[in-house]
């Protein structure tokens, strides 16, 4: 498993730790009937699902990889922000090893790889 | 743009059965190649049909006697009876290369997928058939009048052997172009019926009315039913797919989650063009664009979040095909939300990739002649269809409150 799967899947744990701390605080409130409650919850799941569908195919490529991880990060975030938002708590994300490159330049790196052609370097995994 | 074309003055192009026998495409695979084929060729005018709202009768015959039109019809009926998974690549490939070509069966599909589950099996294998012959459905469905888009005031009435139709209708997509246009009504008790009507049937208008600034091509506009007068054999109880649960809504709507799935691949590829040749910024001191690297970050953030649409309209073909085999109640509802989560991800992309399109362009992106502003109006245009914002809404009350998506055309 690459560092960028590695850090990519403590994302997405994370992400789903907190939608399970969410989802367990909103059901003791009557918050979890309004409308705007519902469909941020209903975002977060959906940035969760869209990581883990970019899971599945990871291995595929170098590009594959890197797309997970920035989902995975997208996931973690969103998941983050709403339990902050909803709920007024957060938890701590795991903290990403110096080895990885960090998400603005793992985004440049995908972007230069389709606009360009640049390979991506294994250095990455 | 409104042109009125009356029963009596159609369309020259307009007829009411095609002019050659479609090709019968066989299994998943070539259903692809075919669409891949065929989306190389609807790409080389796609600006030009835009700009100067040509519509495409001779290209929508070209589709339609590609087989393209028929790969959903059962094996049984001697279809390929192609996966949920190949449709929606198919329609993504051909709306990749020409969003209004990719929307135009949307319907025509949908309708394939009704009279499976509700039609008798007389009327399942006439109209299959003339399907696999290369007939269009059209489609008369919606209405501006109602209090929601699930409401109908076009009355089917049936007495004897005939039934007789009278209504209004809007968002007509593929009915001028139809040999056969599918009209909704409901009947006495206000359940909803669909009655296939030739397209040359007397009382039946179709109103070339439709002014979109996006999906130009579609000619969705306005079908008036003046005591259109139809045999009662050629309706069917579509209410039937709603009142238990059936894979349906899902598949109407994947559709449309691939159609935005096609436009934002369209202005992805589009991006890569012009960000190559744009030129570099001032303060950058760079030699060329494409060395930009908050450009190649922009590019970068479209790449992941188009393979994430792509990844979950897959699942989603998959949970609809689990639908399609075994449609009990949760495997309908799973299949709802996961298009839902399709709906929001594909919505998002087509605008967002789109709209970069230009800023990673430039200013010369904009001229009129290249037309690279039809991504972006196509995107706009076509995600209207529903508003995306219950989508999340929809995925959230499953998750948060176990509560089931409502079972109709939109979900």
């Amino acid at each position: 498993m690459s560092n960028i799967h590695s850090h990519g899947r403590g994302d997405l744990a994370h992400a789903r730790q907190v939608e399970a701390a969410l989802l367990e605080y909103l059901r003791g409130h009557s918050a979890r009937h309004e409308a705007l409650v519902i469909a941020t919850v209903g975002e977060v799941r959906i940035a969760i699902d869209a990581a883990d569908a970019l899971l599945a195919r990871a291995d595929d490529s170098q590009a594959a990889a890197i797309a997970f991880r920035l989902a995975a990060a997208e996931g973690a975030r969103l998941a983050g922000q709403a339990y902050f938002e909803l709920a007024g708590r957060s938890l701590a994300r795991p903290e990403v090893s110096s080895g990885e490159p960090v998400l603005a330049t793992q985004r440049r790196l995908l972007g230069d790889h389709y606009l360009n052609g640049v390979a991506l370097a294994d250095g990455l995994a | 743009m409104t042109t009125l074309a009356p029963a009596s003055s159609l369309p020259a192009q307009a007829r009411s059965a095609p002019r050659r026998a479609a090709h019968v495409i066989r299994s998943d695979a070539e259903a692809i190649e075919v669409a891949q084929r065929l989306a190389e060729d609807f790409a080389q005018e796609a600006a030009l049909r835009d700009r100067e709202r040509r519509l495409p009768w001779d290209e929508l015959d070209r589709f339609s006697e590609s087989g393209l039109w028929a790969i959903t019809v059962p094996k049984e009926y001697g279809g390929a009876g192609v996966s949920y998974v190949t449709l929606s690549e198919v329609i993504a490939t051909i709306s990749a290369a020409d969003s209004s070509l990719g929307q135009l069966p949307q319907n025509h599909l949908g309708v394939l997928s009704n009279l499976r589950l509700t039609g008798s099996e007389a009327q399942k294998r006439h109209y299959f058939a003339k399907v696999l012959q290369g007939y269009r459905f059209g489609n008369a469905f919606s209405e501006a009048r109602g209090q929601y888009v699930t409401t109908f005031q076009t009355q089917i009435r049936v007495n004897g052997d005939s039934a007789v139709i009278d209504g209004e209708k809007a968002y007509c997509t593929g009915a001028l172009f139809a040999h056969i246009v599918p009209v909704a009504g409901v009947d006495e008790a206000g359940r909803p019926h669909i009655a296939f009507v030739p397209r040359d049937t007397a009382g039946l208008t179709v109103i070339d009315s439709w002014d979109g600034f996006g999906q130009r091509i579609t000619a969705s506009g306005q079908v008036r039913l003046d005591s259109v007068q139809v045999p009662a054999g050629d309706v069917i109880p579509a209410w039937k797919a709603y009142d238990q649960p059936t894979a349906d809504g899902p598949i109407s709507q994947i559709i449309q989650a691939a159609v935005d799935t096609g436009i934002a691949r369209g202005a992805f590829a589009a991006t890569l063009q012009v960000a190559r040749q744009a030129r570099p910024w001032a303060d950058s001191g760079l030699q060329h664009g494409w060395q930009d690297p908050l450009g190649q970050a922009l590019i970068g953030e479209l790449a992941w979040r188009l393979q994430a649409a792509e990844a979950i309209l897959r699942r989603a073909a998959q949970a609809v095909d689990l639908a399609v085999a075994q449609p009990d109640e949760e495997r309908v509802a799973q299949a709802s939300v996961v298009v839902g989560q399709a709906k929001v991800l594909s919505t998002a992309i087509s605008l967002e990739a789109s709209s970069r399109l230009l800023e990673l362009g430039g200013t010369r992106s904009v001229s009129a002649s290249q037309g690279l502003d039809r991504f972006w109006r196509n995107a706009r245009t076509h995600t209207l269809h529903d508003p995306v914002r219950w989508k999340y809404h929809l995925v959230g009350n499953q998750l948060l409150n176990g509560i089931k998506p409502q079972r109709h055309a939109w979900n």
